[in-house]
């Protein structure tokens, strides 16, 4: 069945709020943003919510969506933040390769031996919490404690999504030179 | 002054002790642990405003952290 949409609210710059009405997702509340203005990649273009969950006015929705912003923003370096306002996406680095967060579901995982993965990973639960809440929920974890997000993201490398823990490249330390003769 | 930050649907719930208020210092604790152990939520402190780079995983309430964000467990997606 697909579902009837009903506009919830306009958010200046940034789309559409609708409501889902009927088929699956009943209930949901949807950002829609048009083509032009969204860098977003893959299956995710804005925040999906479980019903009863979300604030329940678009003021409020909007409310939300700044708070999480302000906050991510300020976690960010100066090159994060640079990439974050431009692209919607920002790499972070860890002891074992960066992670690209900002398409949900969709994390791409380059490792220090050259070798690219597809990640997904999010905070249990996350249908309630605005976008920006996700990332630097995600981001934290990747930045404090690597290990324990590597150990229970799943990932995919082709078409075939595997459990976790993610195959990582342990840190090779760079061993001076001692032997060498001079 | 400190302020416990908790990610949630309003984007977060800001929660401000004084640590010269034994009382806002108390209740702050009191919230830190409920937190923690009941919600199994994650706690990172960090000195105010500064990026993810200063930001370190605590156990413990401490009333000298000038801000604490309680994050959510991750899981595979």
């Amino acid at each position: 069945m697909i579902p009837r949409l009903e506009v919830v609210d306009e958010i200046d710059g940034r789309g559409t709020v609708v409501s889902l009405v009927g088929g699956t997702y009943d209930g949901y509340e949807v950002l829609h943003i048009p083509r032009r203005a969204s860098s977003w990649r893959g299956s995710r273009r804005g925040p999906l919510r479980g019903p009863g969950r979300a604030p329940a006015d678009g003021a409020a929705l909007v409310a939300a969506m700044g708070r999480a912003e302000e906050l991510l923003v300020s976690l960010l370096d100066p090159g994060q933040k640079r990439d974050w306002t431009r692209h919607r996406h920002f790499w972070v680095s860890t002891p074992y390769g960066e992670v690209e967060l900002g398409t949900v579901s969709n994390l791409t995982f380059r490792r220090n031996d050259g070798r690219s993965l597809v990640l997904c990973a999010l905070p249990e639960p996350w249908s309630d919490l605005p976008d920006a809440d996700i990332w630097t929920n995600l981001l934290l974890k990747l930045r404090v404690s690597p290990e324990e997000f590597f150990a229970v993201a799943n990932y995919r490398e082709g078409s075939t999504w595997r459990r976790g823990p993610v195959p990582v490249v342990p840190v090779v330390p760079v061993v001076p030179a001692s032997g060498v003769r001079a | 002054m400190g302020t416990i930050r908790i990610l949630d649907s309003s984007g977060d719930t800001a929660v401000a002790w004084d640590i010269t208020d034994t009382e806002t210092v108390r209740a702050a604790e009191e919230l830190f642990r409920r937190l923690m152990v009941t919600d199994k939520k994650i706690p990172f402190a960090r000195p105010l405003g500064a990026s993810s780079d200063t930001a370190v995983q605590i156990d413990e309430f401490d009333p000298r952290a000038e801000e604490i964000l309680f994050v959510r467990p991750i899981a595979g997606g």
